[in-house]
């Protein structure tokens, strides 16, 4: 009879996330002993980890060889079919969570491939038996939260990601995912404060940062959006989105000169960039320098004829000079790439309105009245009425 | 009142602060220059508030955060009313001017994020860490969660 596997050392620096030494160390333990079975199924795993799945193969039939009825080497085999492109092999996956003695692996395994297929409702039902069979799956969490996220279920999804952050604490991943959930509910405060509680461990996550400085503007907090953008600076200087992520924060913050100042410079490195041209823009209007602003946003439109914002503020800058008709034309030619832009749409009905084109204004405001930005929806609701 | 005694862990305060030379505007921490003092801000409150970008992607995947500034509006009168003409929302990223579908190159050394790959590769590091089978005893670092009875279900029978 054979002794007892022998996988022990190897299977935890697998679990410590070690898979190179584990794997290593897997196929010593197989070349003194090529029956052990705890040894074949680790390596399976240390490949599967890595998508080594030609790899894992061999490995996975060897296990079938000695023990037929193996659920989880019948599960890997059957994913890894269906990766190929052997859609049948999703029956077996299915088929094989009916066991009695399934475990994690085939709920897991299935869970992903009915994902994969868009069977949402099947993946959750896989996925929370997966669950049961390990209470401590971090990857099981996010999983199931992203499909909570994916359906609008937020408050199931943050249940699920705030289990992943514990299980993963030093992954930015759940993380982010959880701050996302928090800023779908309009509680990005709640974000916010999960992305700094992972930043204390994780203080050089270029992610976290970036998502904190989103999380923190979204919140209200633009002294906490600044600080992290002064850290991604500090991480990669070279890097202008971080320069321009910096500048709105110090926008949002009230500080006009200094986001001025630093999207000038930005400008220098990314002279094309639409999104910094509208901002600068922005703040030198605020600045008081119409002329300059207009200037700029029209050699942006230039660049870039069907960028809404750029529209938006063009027409802005046109209606305020009282040219309703160029007001329109930029309008006009941002919508033919955005038809169902509502900003540019409430834009539109004002330029047409103040042209004295009171039944195209209507038509464009309906169309604005029909948004689901709330604010533009009751502005163009009330120039509907006004039009009357 | 006499000034308070020198701190003597600290360094010697110099007898005055190295003047700026004129018109050399300090750098800030990122090493660029800093704005020039004569630019003191005295317009409108920008009055900026974010929100989320409707409809830019799958709701687990994207979170794209746009900034109103609302200050300073443009009324536009239309007989005796007036309304407000809206402004576009400011990106909180610059646009990667790149053809659809490929992906940013690294800046600075540094590799960009990619919230996919970073999703593959977490989900695949369940096959790495999962503390369930494969029916192998690991002693006291053993941290699965299953009772007693499903770990027997995990066992491998032995060949005889």
């Amino acid at each position: 009879m054979a002794g007892p596997s022998k996988a022990g050392p190897a299977l935890r620096l697998l679990r410590k996330g070690q898979v190179e030494r584990a794997a290593e160390m897997f196929k010593k333990l197989l070349q003194q002993d090529p029956s052990d079975l705890g040894c074949m199924v680790g390596l399976a795993r240390a490949h599967l980890a890595r998508k080594k799945f030609d790899e894992a193969q061999p490995l996975l039939r060897q296990v079938l060889a000695q023990v037929p009825d193996h659920g989880e080497a019948q599960s890997h085999l059957a994913f890894i079919d269906l990766q190929n492109g052997n859609a049948p092999a999703l029956d077996l996956l299915k088929r094989l969570t009916l066991s009695r003695k399934a475990g994690f692996f085939e709920f897991f395994n299935a869970g992903t491939a009915l994902l994969q297929r868009g069977d949402d409702q099947g993946a959750q039902v896989a996925l929370e038996r997966a669950k049961q069979a390990d209470q401590k799956s971090a990857q099981v969490r996010v999983a199931l939260g992203r499909l909570h996220l994916k359906r609008g279920d937020f408050r199931d999804a943050i249940a699920e990601l705030k289990a992943a952050v514990e299980l993963a604490p030093n992954d930015p991943l759940p993380v982010l995912l959880l701050s996302q959930a928090y800023a779908a509910t309009g509680e990005a405060g709640h974000g916010a404060d999960a992305v700094g509680k992972a930043l204390i461990t994780q203080p050089q996550s270029v992610p976290l940062h970036e998502r904190m400085v989103e999380v923190s503007l979204l919140a209200g907090w633009p002294q906490k959006a600044i600080k992290s953008a002064i850290a991604l600076r500090q991480i990669n200087r070279l890097n202008p989105d971080y320069a321009y992520m910096h500048a709105v924060a110090m926008l949002a913050s009230g500080l006009v000169p200094e986001a001025r100042h630093i999207l000038e410079g930005t400008l220098q490195k990314e002279p094309k960039s639409a999104a910094l041209r509208q901002a600068l823009a922005q703040t030198l209007r605020l600045m008081g320098e119409e002329a300059k602003a207009l200037a700029l946003l029209e050699e942006t439109a230039q660049l870039k004829p069907g960028d809404p914002g750029v529209a938006a503020d063009l027409a802005a800058a046109h209606l305020k000079a009282g040219d309703a008709a160029k007001a329109q034309k930029a309008l006009k030619r941002a919508l033919e790439e955005h038809p169902d832009h509502p900003v540019l749409h409430y834009d539109l009905a004002l330029a047409q309105a103040k042209a004295g084109d009171k039944a195209g204004a209507r038509i464009s405001a309906a169309k604005a009245k029909a948004s689901t930005d709330l604010l533009v929806a009751e502005l163009a609701g009330k120039l509907l009425d006004g039009l009357k | 009142m006499a000034p308070a005694p020198a701190d003597p862990k600290k360094p010697p305060a110099p007898a005055s602060a190295p003047a700026a030379a004129p018109n050399s505007p300090a750098r800030t921490i990122s090493g660029e220059l800093g704005a020039a003092p004569a630019a003191r801000y005295t317009g409108p409150d920008p009055k900026v508030a974010c929100g989320l970008l409707q409809g830019t992607g799958p709701s687990d995947q994207a979170l794209a955060v746009v900034a109103h500034v609302t200050g300073g509006p443009v009324p536009v009168a239309l007989g005796a009313e007036s309304f407000p003409a809206l402004r576009g929302a400011v990106r909180t990223h610059l646009d990667s001017n790149l053809p659809p579908g490929e992906k940013p190159l690294p800046v600075g050394g540094a590799p960009v994020f990619d919230l996919e790959l970073a999703l593959t590769r977490f989900h695949d590091r369940a096959y790495a860490v999962a503390r369930v089978g494969p029916g192998v005893p690991l002693g006291d670092s053993d941290e699965s969660t299953q009772t007693g009875l499903q770990k027997a279900a995990w066992k491998l029978p032995r060949p005889c």
